[in-house]
C-alpha cells in the first residue's frame, strides 16, 4: 500500500483534487443552488471569452497529458518494486548483452543442472523461489525483408522466446488470447507481430515472408505470420518468434554452408542469448538469488554476467535521456501550467473589471464579500474543471482507442498508452490553474468598494 | 507539395501584413496616433504584463529547446570531416552493429590506396632514434558500449553505459578525427601530464572532455584528470590524458588501445569500422562507391562520407525538432488565446473611442492597424523578454542521444547553443502570437459602426 502511494503521489493528489472539487461543486449546488446557477449563467454573458478560456485550457491539458504520459510511463518502469520483482540477467561488461545458450541450464528451474545454491534456497523456503512460469529467456533477431535495401520500412525485430512465457512474463500481455499462443506453438516458424509493423511490412495474417538477418550475418529465416500482438503500445513495432525455430535457423545455416560456427564472428553459439528474466516474490529473495548467481561465477566465466532488477536495468538504459526528461518535468510542464494560469487570470481579471458596478450593486443588495469571492472563483473553477475533464477524457479516448498510444520512440519504448490516471489529471490541472488564476481577481472582486464605484458612476 | 505552397503563400502574406503594420507605425502616414495605443497599454498595465508574460514563457521555452537541438546538431556536424570516409560492415548503419574481421581492414583495396592521405608522425626506429615516419591516415577502430560501475564517495554504486573506442594508432586516429589532448595544467609532472596511451595492452585510457566531467561528478570531483582512474570490468583503468573540448561526439567517449577493447569486451579479432582521410575531398563519393561495390573489392562494405554518416546520425535531432515545434505551437496557441482575450476586452471597453475615431474621419483599415499594432507591441515585449531569458541558458551542459533511428546511437554531452537563427525564430513566434491573437479583435473593432458604438 505504502509502495503504491509512494509511486503515485502526483496521481493521488490529482485524483483527490478532482474528487474534492467535484464534491465541493455538488455541496455548493445543494446548499446554494442560486449562487451555483448564477455562476454558471455568468459564464454565458460573454460566450466568446468563455469559449476562448475553455479552448485554451483544453489545448494545454491535452499537451500536458501527452507529455506527462511519457514521463509517467518511463518513471513507472524504473520504480523499484518490493513484491513480484523481475530480475534481469545480462552480460556484465558490455552492450548488447550476448551470452551462450548453455547458461540457461544453470538457471532454468526445471533443469537438472540448476545451480546448487538455488536448490538450497528452494529448500530453505520450502518452495521453489521461482518456477518455470517465472522464467523467460530472450534472444533478439532483427532482419530485413529486402536483402538489397535494409531500412526501417522493411525491418522486423523479434523477441525469440518460449511461447508459454508470453502470458506469465511479458509485461502487458497477461491477457493475450490463448488461441494466439496455441497458433505460435503449432507453427514451428510462426511469429506474432505488432499492428504497426504488420502495416509497415504490408503483411496479412497467414502470410509467409523471408527475413535476412541484420544482427546475425548470413542467417535467413522463412517465417509465417500467425497473429497480431494485442495493441498495448510497447509491442506495436516488435514481434515474437519461437526460440526453437531461432535455434534451428543456425543449425540449418551450419548444414547448408558447412561452416564451423565457432569461427563465424556473428553466429558463434556463445553469443545468441541476450537476456534471462526471472521473477521472485520479494526483495529478500532477489538479494539471495543475486548473491547465489554472483558467487557461481565459475559457471558463467565464459561471459561474466550481472543480476539486477528490471527497473534498475531500464533506469540505466534511459540515463542518456535523463536531462531531457528532467527539463520537461521541471521546466516545460510547469511553464505550460503557468501559461494556462495566466490565460485564466487575464480573462477573470477583465471579467471582474467589467463587472465592478454589478458587484457593487450585489453588495448593496446584501451579498457578503466572501460570497462574491466564491462566486467569481466558482465561475472559473466550473469552466476550467469541466474543460480539463473533457480534454483529459478526449485525449485518453482518441489516443488510446484511435491511435493506439502516443508514438514517441524513446529508448526501446515505441509508443505509450495514456494511463487511466489521466482522467484525473485533466480536471486537476483545470482546478489548479483556475484556483491560481482566479484567486487574485476574485479577491479584488471581494474588495470592490461600493462608495468608490458609485462615486465614479455619479 | 501543394500544401507546402499554400503554407508559403500564407506565411508570405503574413510577413507582408506585419511589415505593413510596422510601416504604418514608423512612417508619417495618416493613422491613429501611436500614443493612443501606448497610453492604453500603460493604463491596463497589469493585463498587458500578464499577457506579455504568457508570450515570454512560450518564447523562452522554445528558444531553450531549440538551443538543445542546436547543441546536438553542432556535435554531429563538428564530428564530420569533409575529407573522411567511414567504413562499416555491409548492411550496418551504426558502429554498434558493425563487425569487421581483421582480415577485412588490414589492407586497403588497391583501387583506393593512391587516394589515401598520408602524414609523417614522430616514431622510434630500430636503433632507438627519434625519426619521422609516414603513415596512411586510416583510423582502425573498435567501438563498444561498456558497463562501468563506480562507487561514489557516499557509497552508492553508480552504473553507467560508457562508449569506448579502441584504436590502432592514437596519433593517426587523433589526426583523422581532429582530436587534441588538453594542455597540461601548470606544474603537472609525471602521471599528471596528458599523453596518449601506450599499445602494450595496459589498462590506460584517454577520456573525452565531456565524459571526464561526467565521471568526475560520480566520484565527487569537478572532472577526471590524467592520473585518476576509471572502474571498468572490475578493474581500475588509468586515465593518461583528457581530450581538448571540441564540438564533436568524441568528447563523450573513452579511447584506448584496440587490442584492449577487443580482448576485454567481446570483440576478439574484430574491428567495427575504419575511417580514412582522402587526399581530395572531391574523390569521396568515388572512393565510397568502390568500397561498396562487390565487383570491385574482395569484401564490400557500407562506406559513406563522414558528413553523410553524421547527417544520418542526426535523425534524433529531426525527431526532437518536430516534437519541439509541435509543443511550441500548442503553447503558442495558449498564448495567442491570452492575447485574444485581452484584445477583445480592449475592443469592447473602447467601443466608444472607436466610434469617436471613426467620426473623426479615421478609416476602417486605420482602426484595424491600430489594434494590430497594439497586439504586435504585446508580442514584441513578450518576445524580447523570452529571448533574453532563453539566452541565460547559453552554454548549459546536458546529456543527450543522437541516433540514426535503426538501433545503436551515441550518448553525448552537449552544450545548449544559441545562434541568430534561434533568436529570429523566437521573435517570429512572438510576433505571430501577437498579430494572430490580435487579428480577430482588430477585425471586430474595424467592423464596429460609429453611431452604434457611441450609443
Amino acid at each position: 500500500m505504502l509502495e503504491f502511494i509512494g509511486n503515485n503521489v502526483i496521481n493521488l493528489i490529482a485524483l483527490a483534487l478532482s474528487v474534492l472539487v467535484a464534491l465541493a461543486g455538488l455541496v455548493y449546488l445543494a446548499l446554494r443552488p442560486r449562487f451555483f446557477w448564477l455562476a454558471v449563467k455568468n459564464l454565458w454573458r460573454n460566450p466568446l471569452r468563455t469559449a476562448l478560456i475553455s479552448f485554451a485550457t483544453m489545448v494545454l491539458v491535452v499537451v500536458v497529458t501527452l507529455i506527462w504520459t511519457i514521463i509517467y510511463s518511463l518513471s513507472l518502469s524504473t520504480q523499484a518494486k518490493s513484491e513480484n520483482l523481475k530480475i534481469i540477467i545480462t552480460e556484465k561488461y558490455q552492450l548488447p548483452s550476448r551470452m551462450p545458450f548453455n547458461f540457461i541450464n544453470y538457471l532454468d528451474p526445471d533443469s537438472p543442472q540448476l545451480l546448487e545454491g538455488i536448490r538450497k534456497l528452494n529448500a530453505k523456503y520450502g518452495e521453489p523461489i521461482y518456477t518455470k512460469k517465472d522464467f523467460m529467456t530472450w534472444s533478439f533477431f532483427g532482419g530485413s525483408t529486402d536483402i538489397k535495401k535494409k531500412d526501417l520500412k522493411n525491418f522486423a525485430f523479434f523477441f525469440c522466446m518460449e511461447a508459454d512465457s508470453i502470458r506469465s512474463m511479458m509485461d502487458d500481455l497477461e491477457d493475450i488470447d490463448e488461441d494466439l499462443i496455441r497458433k505460435l506453438k503449432e507453427n514451428d516458424n510462426g511469429v506474432l507481430l505488432g499492428g504497426e509493423r504488420i502495416k509497415t511490412l504490408k503483411l496479412q495474417i497467414g502470410d509467409n515472408f523471408e527475413l535476412d538477418s541484420m544482427n546475425f550475418k548470413d542467417i535467413k529465416m522463412k517465417l509465417k505470420l500467425v497473429g497480431k500482438i494485442p495493441d498495448v503500445g510497447r509491442y506495436n513495432q516488435a514481434g515474437i518468434m519461437n526460440v526453437e525455430y531461432f535455434k534451428k535457423a543456425f543449425d540449418k545455416y551450419k548444414s547448408d554452408v558447412g561452416k564451423n560456427l565457432t569461427d563465424h564472428p556473428d553466429v558463434s553459439p556463445d553469443r545468441r542469448l541476450n537476456l534471462i528474466w526471472i521473477r521472485v516474490k520479494n526483495q529478500e529473495r532477489f538479494n539471495e538469488l543475486a548473491k547465489v548467481i554472483d558467487e557461481s561465477g565459475v559457471f558463467f566465466s565464459e561471459r561474466p554476467i550481472k543480476v539486477e532488477t528490471g527497473s534498475s536495468a531500464i533506469a540505466s538504459f534511459i540515463e542518456p535521456y535523463q536531462d531531457i526528461l528532467t527539463g520537461v518535468k521541471l521546466l516545460l510542464v510547469p511553464a505550460i501550467l503557468l501559461i494556462m494560469t495566466l490565460v485564466v487570470s487575464i480573462a477573470i481579471s477583465i471579467s471582474v473589471r467589467e463587472r465592478r458596478t454589478e458587484l457593487a450593486v450585489m453588495k448593496v443588495l446584501g451579498f457578503k464579500p466572501m460570497q462574491i469571492l466564491y462566486l467569481v472563483m466558482a465561475e472559473s473553477l466550473f469552466l476550467a474543471v469541466m474543460s480539463g475533464f473533457v480534454a483529459g477524457f478526449g485525449v485518453f479516448a482518441i489516443v488510446n482507442w484511435g491511435f493506439k498510444g502516443v508514438s514517441f520512440p524513446i529508448a526501446f519504448f515505441p509508443a505509450f498508452l495514456i494511463p487511466s490516471w489521466a482522467l484525473a489529471w485533466g480536471p486537476a490541472m483545470g482546478c489548479l490553474t483556475a484556483l491560481m488564476g482566479s484567486v487574485l481577481p476574485a479577491w479584488n472582486a471581494r474588495n470592490v468598494k461600493v462608495s468608490e464605484v458609485f462615486a465614479k458612476v455619479a | 507539395m501543394f500544401v507546402g505552397y499554400i503554407f508559403m503563400a500564407l506565411a508570405g502574406l503574413f510577413a507582408l501584413g506585419v511589415l505593413f503594420i510596422i510601416f504604418v507605425a514608423v512612417f508619417p502616414v495618416p493613422k491613429v496616433p501611436l500614443q493612443y495605443n501606448l497610453r492604453n497599454l500603460q493604463v491596463r498595465w497589469l493585463t498587458v504584463l500578464i499577457t506579455a508574460l504568457a508570450i515570454t514563457l512560450v518564447v523562452a521555452l522554445l528558444t531553450v529547446m531549440l538551443a538543445f537541438v542546436k547543441g546536438m546538431e553542432r556535435l554531429t556536424e563538428g564530428s564530420a570531416n569533409p575529407a573522411n570516409i567511414v567504413v562499416l560492415e555491409e548492411g550496418s548503419t551504426d558502429e554498434v552493429m558493425s563487425k569487421l574481421p581483421l582480415v577485412r581492414v588490414a589492407d586497403l583495396p588497391n583501387q583506393i590506396q593512391e587516394f589515401v592521405a598520408r602524414k609523417s608522425f614522430p616514431a622510434i626506429d630500430e636503433s632507438g632514434n627519434k625519426v619521422q615516419k609516414e603513415k596512411e591516415l586510416v583510423s582502425r577502430e573498435v567501438f563498444a558500449i561498456v558497463v562501468s560501475m563506480q562507487r561514489a564517495p557516499d557509497g552508492e554504486l553508480k552504473k553507467r553505459f560508457l562508449q569506448m573506442r579502441g584504436i590502432e594508432d592514437p596519433l593517426v586516429s587523433a589526426e583523422v578525427h581532429g582530436i587534441q589532448l588538453l594542455p597540461d595544467e601548470p606544474g603537472a609532472e609525471g602521471e599528471k601530464k596528458n599523453r596518449w596511451f601506450g599499445t602494450t595492452r595496459g589498462k590506460e585510457a584517454v577520456l573525452g572532455f565531456g565524459i571526464a566531467k561526467l565521471l568526475g561528478k560520480d566520484v565527487g570531483k569537478d572532472t577526471l584528470r590524467a592520473g585518476d582512474t576509471v572502474r571498468l570490468r572490475d578493474q581500475d583503468w588509468t586515465v593518461v590524458g583528457v581530450m581538448s573540448p571540441a564540438t564533436s561526439t568524441y568528447g563523450s567517449e573513452i579511447w584506448t588501445d584496440d587490442k584492449v577493447v577487443q580482448d576485454n569486451f567481446g570483440r576478439e579479432g574484430n574491428y567495427t569500422s575504419y575511417t580514412l582521410r582522402v587526399t581530395d575531398p572531391k574523390k569521396i563519393e568515388e572512393m565510397a562507391k568502390v568500397l561498396r561495390d562487390r565487383d570491385q573489392v574482395s569484401y564490400s562494405f557500407n562506406a559513406v562520407s563522414e558528413k553523410e554518416y553524421f547527417s544520418n546520425m542526426s535523425k534524433t535531432n529531426q525527431q526532437f525538432s518536430f516534437a519541439i515545434y509541435l509543443i511550441a505551437v500548442v503553447m503558442a496557441l495558449g498564448g495567442m488565446l491570452g492575447v485574444m482575450i485581452t484584445m477583445f476586452a480592449a475592443v469592447s471597453q473602447r467601443a466608444k473611442d472607436i466610434g469617436v475615431l471613426r467620426l473623426l474621419g479615421f478609416k476602417r483599415w486605420q482602426i484595424l492597424c491600430s489594434f494590430l499594432l497594439e497586439a504586435l507591441i504585446l508580442g514584441i515585449i513578450g518576445g524580447v523578454l523570452g529571448v533574453l531569458i532563453g539566452i541565460c541558458f547559453e552554454g548549459t551542459e546536458a546529456n543527450g542521444l543522437v541516433s540514426g533511428g535503426q538501433g545503436g546511437g551515441k550518448s553525448i554531452i552537449l552544450k545548449l547553443t544559441f545562434d541568430a537563427g534561434i533568436i529570429v525564430r523566437g521573435f517570429i513566434f512572438a510576433i505571430v502570437m501577437g498579430v494572430v491573437g490580435g487579428l480577430f479583435p482588430a477585425i471586430a473593432a474595424m467592423r464596429l459602426r460609429p453611431l452604434e458604438s457611441l450609443r
